[in-house]
């Protein structure tokens, strides 16, 4: 019989139990032993034990069969009990795996969709789970942290982009703003900005220095445009190629015309060789030439000076060509000529006044003598037409004598308001018989006219001797053509000399013919006196010196335009008032009215004009008390009781004046008359506080009407 | 002036702003740019690149599922 070890079988461990390791064996289901409870080895194997244990099999009875089984039921309610623990426990397992699985999907699907800001509970009683969705929470923030790196990145990207394509497009004032904890970012900021900054100062440098370049070259341009002198650059063969309006203008030539020609083109050939001395010998030695004279001939073939400078040019140090400036110096050049002309004519006006008069005292007394010697012979007597002759000569005298005067400007005029328009008008009757029947004679008359003041007897001169000049110069007909014309004359007009009149309101008066014209060399003389192309009968060669005279003195100017074989204007500007005229009068004297009875105190140095003058008075019934100057006439003034009429002097007395001795008479006999006499210029009269010459003066020489009828009209006058 | 649409559905940010910076440097001040995105991010992105480039943000209208629309004037 096999005796069954249960713990041995059972490979049983409890060694505390009383039959663990004992030969006398008792089945466990003996009381006693701690088998039925032992929960070693399982219920079925041990079961299997007994079954086949024969001391089990000998040992079992009923009531063991029952304990056994009912220790096999405690042990099967046991374990049921024990697998429904299990279940319940495995289901919560399940459960709370399943919820803590799915929030986890849930929170991976948010993320994975770029939504990082998710969180979870990261509680659960299961520690895989617990584990798991920390996990995620971690992964989470991590891709937040990242995806909140890649934000940062692209906004700031975006707004790099932004202010590069603004400052790319001209907004220097774009910067990059914000701030951000990313250093890279903030650096790439820092660098983007102060990029900008050196390229906003590099342009704005830029800008101001193209600014300054462009104002410069506007400015520049302006000065090459607006220049009135001419510029000109030329290649180094001479040819032009590139000329300011200037030029231009002054060659008569347009830029496409200009652009093929050279320089020496336009030069007249007398200048080549001194244009190539001066290119060889100035401009290529030392980079620049003097300013030289030299002339340029027009498209029209017109030759004018101008005065030149010539630069080199150069391009990387070796001669390009040339350029130049050029002035056009023909108004300068006539300027000049006019100048020196009038200089001679002033001078030539000085010399001839101091002539006249010196010989205005011998013509006085060689005309006074006559008329004196004349009325003591009877008209039959053989002297009578002698002295009649030399009476003519001394006429003939005193009248180139006047010329002279009118030429240097040294004649009394009787200024008047004139309207030149009445006084041509009036003279025109006279005029056409002058001119002849061959000679077309027109006026042209500005009706709103402006009043000249002069004396018109002598404008009347100065017409009719240009007239007489115009016919002579139309032998076989012609056409002549006197106009007026307001005009208000600009400085530019006068530009130059101080020689030229005041720039302001002026009269015009031209004359104009279709005669032979005068030749340009021989203008510039036409107004010396004694110059003349007449024949030697024809002409005295006073003629226009006595116009220039008038003119000049009238305050006024004269200029020839002569064109030969085509004709001759001249024009007269004559200084404009605002005053109305004066009617035009003619003052004709009564010859009748010439004697008197009178006392005259008669002052003059020069004997043979004193007894002139005495002897005509006395013929004509004046009393005559003579005195050589001032001393004399005094005494005579305190010594003489009665009435004296009027003082009769000379201005220039060598020891004093006729001004002086006639305040000195005038005070001791207030009402008396004063009228002087002299050969002097007018404007040595007026210097001597004559306010009126026309009406206290006599002029030198006087012919005998003249003296009487002087003589009475200052009596006659209050 | 006119509306322009600039369409970043299905586009993950930040990629909306960086197409929303290029779009950018064809508009003109005044122009309207009216920019559709279904991103999660997307109203906070461009709001934060409104507010950086001084754009004005005129409406954000949230539409079908997660689409927003927002229109900025430049």
């Amino acid at each position: 019989m096999t005796k069954p070890f249960c713990w041995k079988r059972m490979d049983c461990k409890e060694i505390s139990c009383p039959v663990f390791g004992t030969e006398n064996l008792k089945c466990w289901t003996i009381t006693g032993t701690r088998c039925r409870g032992c929960t070693q080895g399982s219920l079925s194997e041990k079961i299997i034990i007994c079954i086949e244990c024969d001391h089990f099999k000998e040992s079992v009875d009923r009531s063991s069969f029952e304990e056994a089984l009912r220790i096999i039921n405690d042990q099967f309610i046991h374990y049921r009990k024990m697998v429904q623990k299990r279940d319940e426990e495995l289901e919560n397992f399940c459960g709370q795996q399943s919820r803590g699985v799915s929030e986890v999907l849930e929170a991976l699907k948010k993320i994975a969709s770029g939504d990082p800001a998710v969180r979870i509970s990261e509680d659960s009683p299961i520690e895989t789970i617990a584990a798991l969705k920390q996990m995620v929470n971690t992964t989470a923030e991590n891709i937040a942290e990242i995806v909140d790196f890649s934000h940062e990145f692209a906004m700031s990207l975006a707004e790099h982009f932004d202010v590069l394509h603004r400052v790319m497009e001209g907004d220097l004032n774009a910067r990059v703003g914000g701030g951000s904890g990313i250093e890279l970012l903030s650096s790439l900021k820092e660098l983007t900005n102060s990029a900008i900054d050196s390229i906003s100062k590099e342009i704005s440098t830029r800008i101001r220095v193209e600014e300054a370049i462009r104002q410069s070259e506007l400015k520049y341009r302006q000065l090459y445009e607006g220049s009135r002198d001419g510029y000109a650059a030329t290649d180094l063969s001479g040819k032009i190629v590139e000329s300011n309006s200037s030029f231009r203008e002054m060659l008569g030539y347009d830029a496409s015309e200009l652009s093929g020609l050279n320089y020496l083109d336009l030069t007249p050939e007398t200048w080549h060789s001194l244009e190539k001395e001066i290119l060889q010998n100035q401009v290529l030695k030392r980079g620049y030439s003097e300013i030289y004279e030299k002339e340029y001939r027009k498209k029209d073939g017109t030759v004018f000076p101008v005065e030149i400078r010539t630069y080199l040019l150069e391009e990387n140090g070796k001669p390009r060509g040339t350029w130049s400036f050029i002035r056009d110096v023909s108004e300068r050049k006539r300027l000049e000529a006019e100048f020196f002309q009038a200089q001679k004519m002033e001078a030539i006006g000085r010399l001839t006044g101091g002539i006249a008069h010196d010989f205005n005292n011998l013509l006085t007394a060689i005309i006074g003598r006559s008329d004196l010697l004349l009325m003591k012979y009877d008209e039959k007597d053989s002297f009578y037409s002698e002295i009649e002759e030399i009476k003519k000569a001394g006429q003939r005298a005193a009248s180139l004598t006047r010329q002279l005067l009118a030429f240097s400007r040294k004649q009394i005029f009787q200024m008047k308001i004139v309207n030149l328009n009445f006084l041509i008008s009036d003279m025109e009757k006279m005029l056409k018989p002058i001119v002849g029947e061959d000679i077309e004679l027109l006026t042209l008359l500005d009706p709103d006219l402006g009043r000249i003041e002069a004396d018109p007897v002598k404008i009347e001169q100065v017409i009719m001797n240009l007239l007489v000049n115009s016919r002579d110069a139309m032998p076989r007909g012609g056409k002549i053509s006197i106009k007026t014309k307001n005009l208000f004359l600009e400085d530019s007009f006068f530009r130059g000399h101080d020689i030229r009149p005041r720039p302001g309101a002026y009269v015009m008066v031209s004359i104009s013919d279709t005669g032979t014209g005068i030749p340009p060399e021989t203008l510039p003389y036409i107004f010396e006196p004694f110059f003349t192309t007449k024949e030697k009968e024809k002409g005295t060669g006073l003629g226009l010196s006595t116009v220039y005279g008038i003119v000049r003195q009238s305050g006024g100017h004269i200029f020839p335009f002569s064109i030969p074989g085509k004709g001759t204007t001249f024009r007269i500007y004559l200084p404009r008032i605002n005053s109305a005229a004066e009617d035009h009068q003619q003052y004709k004297t009564d010859p009748a009215g010439l004697r008197g009875s009178e006392t005259i105190l008669l002052v003059e140095d020069d004997l043979m004009v004193r007894n002139l003058s005495r002897n005509i008075l006395e013929k004509y019934g004046y009393r005559v008390l003579e005195a050589s100057g001032e001393s004399q006439a005094q005494a005579i003034c305190s010594d003489f009781k009665e009435t004296i009429h009027m003082l009769l002097t000379d201005i220039v007395l060598p020891e004093s004046n006729g001004i002086e001795i006639a305040g000195k008479v005038k005070s001791a006999r207030p009402s008396i008359k004063i009228l002087f006499m002299s050969g002097y210029a007018p404007e040595s009269v007026l210097r001597f506080g004559i306010h009126d010459p026309a009406r206290e003066l006599i002029e030198k020489p006087f012919s005998l009407e003249g003296l009487l009828r002087k003589v009475r009209e200052r009596l006659d006058t209050p | 002036m006119g509306v322009e649409v600039l369409d970043t559905t299905g586009l993950k940010c930040p990629q909306p702003v960086l197409k929303l910076a290029v779009k950018a440097t064809e508009m003109k001040p005044g122009d309207i740019l009216e920019i559709l995105g279904d991103c999660p991010t997307f109203e906070k992105d461009v709001r934060v690149w409104c507010q950086r480039l001084k754009k004005i943000l005129l409406f954000v209208k949230t539409e079908a599922g997660e689409q927003k629309r927002i229109q900025i004037q430049f």
